[in-house]
Order: C-alpha cells, then structure tokens, then sequence
C-alpha cells in the first residue's frame, strides 16, 4: 500500500475515533449538567422551604395573641400606655395661617401625638 | 472427488442452516420492530418515560400590614406499591408504622398484596396505596431512612441471592411520595371566621384529576379561584433507579404560582375585639356574641369575630355551629337600633326636624288595635330626645307620618333585604316584606325593628351611612392581590353604594345620635374621654316558634367615632345574654373598651385634648 493511502486511512481512523470519543465526552457532560441541574433544584426548593418555614415561625412569633402571653409569662410589665402616661402636645399655630392651614397643622399634630 | 463432493454438499447444508438461523433472527426481529413495534415501544416508554407533575403553592393571606394569616407549607403523601412487598409486608409495617404514627395491624392490611380490578375489567396486582396524607417533610426522611436500614434477617449474607435482591428491592422501591401541601393559620382561631379554611379536593387538570388543596370556607372559599395557582409538569425519562435523566426531558412547563391576598383586617384591631369578646363571654354567658369594625368612610372592614369560635387548622374538632360566621349568616329581628332608619327618612324627607315634639303618651300606646309601650313613661319628646330615650311611641309616630311606601323605600336603600356584597359566602339576606304584605299593625312594629329580619352586617352598614354623610358603601375585606414577585395584581378601592339620605339630614342624625350617649341617653357608658360617640342601643325578643319567651333576647350597640369625623363604627351583638339583657348593659361596655383600646393601637387623632397638657406646653387649651 502507498504511504499517502496509509496516510490517509490513519487520518480517517483517528478522525473516526476522535468523533466517537468527542460523541462520548459531550454526552458525558450533558449527563454532569444534568446532575447538576438536578442538585441546584432540589437546593432552590429546599431554600424556597426553609424560607417559607421562617415566614410561618415569625408570623407565630408576631402574632398578638403570642406576644401578649410572652409579655405575661416573661412578667415584662408591657401594656398599652395608659392615659396618665401619654403626654399631648399640640404645635404652636402661627397667626399669619390660614383657617385650613390651622386645621391641617392641627390635624398632624394630634395624628403624632396619639402614636404610643 | 467423491470426497470433495461429500464436503460441499455438508458446507451447502451447513450454509443453509446458518442462512435459515439468519432468516429466523431476521424474521422475529421484524415482528418485534416492525408488526409488534407500536405495543411494544409503548410497554417500554411505560418503563422508562414520567410525568412529574409540579404543584403550584396556594397563596398566602395576610392582613392589612403584611402580617401572614394563612400559609401553606409542604407535605408528602406517603404512598406504597404492595406488589413489591410479597410477604415481607409485616416487616415493613413494624418498622415504619411509629413513624407514620399509625397501628402496624392498620398499615399491614394496607401492605397486604391484593389483586383489584383494573379499568379494563382485569383482575390484576394493586400496586398503589395512599398510606397517609400530610406527613411532614422531615418525618418522610426518617422513613426513607429507616426502610434504608431495614433488617429482614440479622446476617443477610448466608440468604440466597434472588431473595436479597428482593429485599432490596422492598427498600428502595415499596415506598414513594406525592407532593402535598398543608394549609397552616399560625394565629390559630384568629380570624377564623373571615379566613374559612381549606381542604383537599380533587380538580381537573393537564394531567388528569388531581387532588389539590381547595378553600371549604370564608375567604380561602370566596378566594379559591386567586389563591389557587395552576400545576406545572414535566415530561421526563427515568434510570433503573426511578432517578429522572434531566438531559432527556421533554416538556418542562413550571407552575403558576396563586396568589397573595392582603386584606383590609388589621390583626391587632382583630385581636382586641377578640380578647374583648371572650371578656364579655365570661361575664354574660350568651349562646353568641359577634362584633365588627369598620371604617365608615371606605366601608373597609378592619376587625370581625365571633363567639364560639374554631382553629381552623383543625375544623373537623369544632361543631358545626361554631364555625358559623353569624355576624353575615344569622338575621333576626334588630330592634331598636332599627330606629334609625325611619327617623332619618322622616329627616331627609323634610318631613320632622330634631327639635319637633311628639307625645310619648306616658309609655303605652294604642294603635290598630294593638297596644304599644315605652319602657318609661314619656310625655312629650323632640325627635332627638326619641332617639336618645329610644321610645317606640315616638319613633312608631314619625313612621307614620312617613307613611309605609317611603318607610319601605328607605330600608331597602339602606340595604336591608339584600346581600351587602362582603366578600365572604353564605351572607344571608335578611327579610323585608313588601307594603301589600303589611298589616295596619307593621307601621307601628316595623320602625322600631320587629317584624323585619337584618343580618348584624346590614345594621353596622346602614349606621356606616349614616356617620359616612348618608353615603352606603359596600364592606371591603379585600385590599390587594400580589403576586410572586411583589407585584400589585389588584388593587380594592372604597365602593359607594348609593347616596341613601342627603348630608345634612345625616348630620341631623349623628346629632341625634351623640344624645344616645350622653348622659340622659341609653347609652351613656359608651361616652369616650378624647372622642365624642355616637350610637344607638338594641334590646330585640327573641323568638322562638312565633312566640317571644321572657328573657331570651337580642341586645345589641352600634357605634361610631369620633362622631363628627368618624374613624371607626363599631357593632357589638349579644345573642341571649345573661346577667344584663339591654343591649346599654351587655353591647355598650364592651364597644367602650374595643374603641378605646382601637382609638390607641390606630392611634387616631384626639378630639379633646386633656387641659393639663396644654397647661405642660404653655399654649391655650381649645375650648
């Protein structure tokens, strides 16, 4: 056989076996992302779950009724304010105002006072 | 030459044989691929082929700050394919019958390899049983684990090969798991009325019937539709080891998430009328008491409970009648808050003004036959004296000066007989009889609330439109629709609707009203120190098979402040009270201490300042 067919076959053989192994390698890191898309998702979802549960434990934790029997069992001595306790402030109003811009300082200034 | 012969007629046999051998192999294989090739692929992609289908999550409920009211959180269904088991079901029901916290005799006869008949009508293997619903995410990884370790013997390497792979068999692939949701109320029985609850049914989808969590009751059925999101799927291909080949799936549609409602309750104003509730439950053992609380300007509902109540994260514990939302279901006669509503149509049709006397008759009437009386012995009263003394003489007077028609009319545009609207199933409609119904006698009885029926609902609205300068708003519960993302979907806005009575003619009333509590009025204990009220007091018979027992009674007081520029309306309603019936005994302390304790957590602004505070800043006090 000529050396330029021997060249040739070479070349097709490794061409051939070069496709195959590309053919296997490429399938390989499809099944690898596969796996890894896989992984992430069961990771997002078990995120997703755990912050789900956080908002269900916090709301437990806010909600009146919980916080009202902690303040008891803890004896914080918290309540709402009462009356001898809040101190109502009204701005002075300038004489130069208007009627409305009166009652509009004077609407503000009670709405921050009864904030306790 | 003979010989040779001899060997090519053996080589020519031998061809033949191996050509016959070829042509066999060809011809099966072309039953397999060609003749038999649809049933057969079908059997294989029934092997290897899944759909996995991805549940959407139900919205959340929240309330008007963001605080979460009703939630879902993932659960399994615990499944099993008996078929796997053969005899060792015993085994596998001992070991993971603690942690399904059932009896083991119960989950072996659930095991228990049975034969069922298929849909075609073939007897064959049941290989699907639900072992129990809800399990908890982290108790399902205690049972996989523990069918992990499972033993059937002490030293399984002297048992036979075929039985070992059995076994192992058992551990990985007797039990499976579905994706399931659990609906959870971390406030327990706050709100329970409004929030329902929810529970499993089966829905039509892509994929066929499948069971979802679906609302039973109150908002979580009113809002089924938003809260429920749409399931997704996936088309996908398994291993050996039922472990999706993610590079071999085929549709992968992900699922709509429901979305979130926010509601116009506030939690802390829920809370406090709540707490104030059981006070008076204490006190007065009723078989019932509800209250609401509603902005009157926007008719957005910021409070509303009942008692008795449930958890609605376990409804099946609790009657039936205690989870009767009765404040929008039950309709009796209203008594005399009903008052309202003839004297403010005589106001709006000009007809009487507040300062018009009528004789009271000192306290006992006949009309149509019929005698009518006041609980005191009243002579002559202005119209905001019969409102603030709630004589019947008084108010039955103005009625007929305003005549059935227009008396008729005016109910019906406060909305009585007719469903307000709220947001939440099962509003009763309450009754009114049309004028061709009334006897001589209904002029006299129907103002003074008898012989009409109105839901607590309709009471708190109508007197809404009075403090709402006669304007009917329809109740909000609703506020806003959000979904995944944060994104506002929906947005409630106030909905008035109808102009009932003129302006003034409801300012006429307020001022009729705010004489209810002063201190010659029925309702003097519901005065405020920092707001002015005004409000109307209810003392109705009950009755029962037509007739009206002695002591069984509605009572009842309706609301708001302060009274000039309402904020809050308040309805409280007693259903056979004991210790104190009149509804100034039962409805009006209890009102008092919602809306003080309101007036705070809201923290509205003051109408009358105490003095010593403006004496500490040194500006005049207002007069």
């Amino acid at each position: 056989m000529p050396t330029g067919g021997i060249v040739i076959v070479a070349a097709f053989c490794l061409l051939a076996s070069g496709a195959g192994i590309g053919y296997i390698w490429q399938k390989n890191q499809i099944h690898k992302l596969g796996l890894n898309i896989r992984a992430h998702e069961a990771r997002l979802e078990q995120l997703r779950g755990h912050h789900r549960m956080l908002d269900r434990t916090l709301a437990m934790i806010c909600s009146p009724k919980e916080l009202e029997e902690r303040a008891k069992r803890m004896r914080l001595e918290v309540g709402p304010p009462q009356e001898s306790q809040i101190v109502r402030l009204r701005e002075p109003v300038s004489p130069a105002m208007t009627a409305g811009e009166q009652r509009i300082l004077a609407g503000r200034g009670e709405a921050r006072e009864g904030v306790n | 030459m003979e010989v040779q012969a001899r060997n090519r007629r053996w080589l020519a046999v031998a061809m033949l044989l191996v050509l016959c051998g070829f042509g066999g192999v060809i011809a099966r294989l072309y039953h397999l691929q060609v003749v038999r090739h649809a049933e057969l692929s079908a059997k294989a992609k029934k092997y290897w082929e899944r759909t996995i289908v991805k549940a959407s999550r139900r919205g959340d409920i929240r309330d008007a700050r963001g605080m979460l009211l009703a939630t879902s959180k993932p659960v399994k269904t615990v499944c099993a394919d008996p078929s796997v088991l053969g005899t060792n079901y015993v085994e596998v029901a001992v070991a993971i019958a603690p942690l399904l916290e059932m009896s083991a005799v119960e989950l072996a006869e659930k095991l228990r390899p049975t034969m069922i008949t298929n849909s075609e009508g073939k007897l064959v293997e049941d290989k699907y049983v639900v072992l129990k619903r809800k399990v908890e995410v982290e108790r399902w990884q205690e049972i996989t684990n523990a069918m992990a370790h499972l033993k059937f013997v002490p030293d399984e390497t002297v048992i036979a090969k075929k039985t070992r792979e059995q076994w192992a068999r058992i551990r990985s692939r007797a039990l499976m798991t579905e994706a399931d949701e659990e609906r959870v109320y971390p406030n327990g029985a706050l709100a329970s009325h409004l929030l329902g609850f929810a529970g499993m049914s089966m829905h039509e989808t892509a994929n066929g019937p499948t069971l979802m969590t679906s609302g039973k009751d109150g908002l979580e059925l009113a809002l089924d539709s938003v809260l429920n999101g749409v399931h997704g799927w996936v088309q996908t291909e398994t291993d050996s080891k039922r472990r999706e080949v993610v590079s071999r799936r085929d549709q992968n549609v992900a699922p709509r998430e429901g979305l979130d409602a926010y509601l116009t309750i506030d939690a802390g104003v829920q809370h406090i009328v709540e707490t104030e509730l059981l006070t008076a439950w204490e006190k007065h053992t009723p078989i019932s008491v509800s209250a609401a609380v509603i902005r009157p300007k926007t008719g957005e509902i910021l409070a509303m409970a009942n008692l008795p109540n449930f958890d609605p994260n376990r409804p099946g514990d609790f009657e039936p009648e205690h989870r009767r939302n009765r404040f929008i279901t039950d309709q009796a006669e209203p008594g005399s808050t009903f008052k309202i509503v003839a004297i403010s149509a005589a106001l709006n049709e000009g007809l009487v003004d507040l300062h018009d006397v009528y004789h009271c008759e000192n306290g006992l009437w006949h009309f149509a036959g019929r005698s009518l009386k006041d609980d005191h012995e009243y002579g002559p009263l202005t119209v905001e004296r019969v409102i603030s003394k709630s004589s019947n003489i008084g108010t039955a007077k103005i009625a007929i000066k305003l005549g059935p028609q227009r008396l008729y009319r005016y109910m019906m545009d406060f909305g009585f007989g007719a469903r307000t609207g709220i947001l939440l199933p099962g509003e009763a409609l309450g009754k009114v009889w049309e004028t061709e119904k009334w006897r001589p006698i209904s002029i006299s009885r129907i103002p003074i609330g008898q012989g009409v029926a109105t839901t607590p609902l309709q009471m708190l609205m109508a007197m809404s439109a009075i403090a709402n300068e006669g304007v009917l708003m329809r109740p909000m519960l609703l506020a806003k629709l959000v979904d995944r993302n944060g994104n506002t979907v929906m947005k409630a806005e106030p909905q008035p609707v109808r102009q009932v009575i003129a302006p003034r003619a409801a300012r006429d009333m307020v001022q009729a009203l705010k004489t209810t509590v002063s201190t010659n009025g029925t309702a003097a204990k519901a005065a405020m120190q920092f707001y002015t009220v005004a409000g109307k007091t209810g003392t109705a018979q009950k009755p029962i098979n037509g007739i009206y027992p002695r002591g069984k009674y509605f009572s009842s007081f309706i609301g708001f402040f302060p009274a000039d520029n309402p904020e809050l309306c308040i309805s409280v309603i007693f259903d056979e009270p004991k210790r104190g019936y009149y509804g100034s005994e039962t409805g009006v302390p209890v009102f008092k201490r919602i809306a003080e304790r309101s007036a705070k957590y809201l923290a509205i602004p003051v109408e009358k300042p105490p003095k010593e505070a403006f004496a500490m800043t040194g500006f005049p006090s207002p007069r």
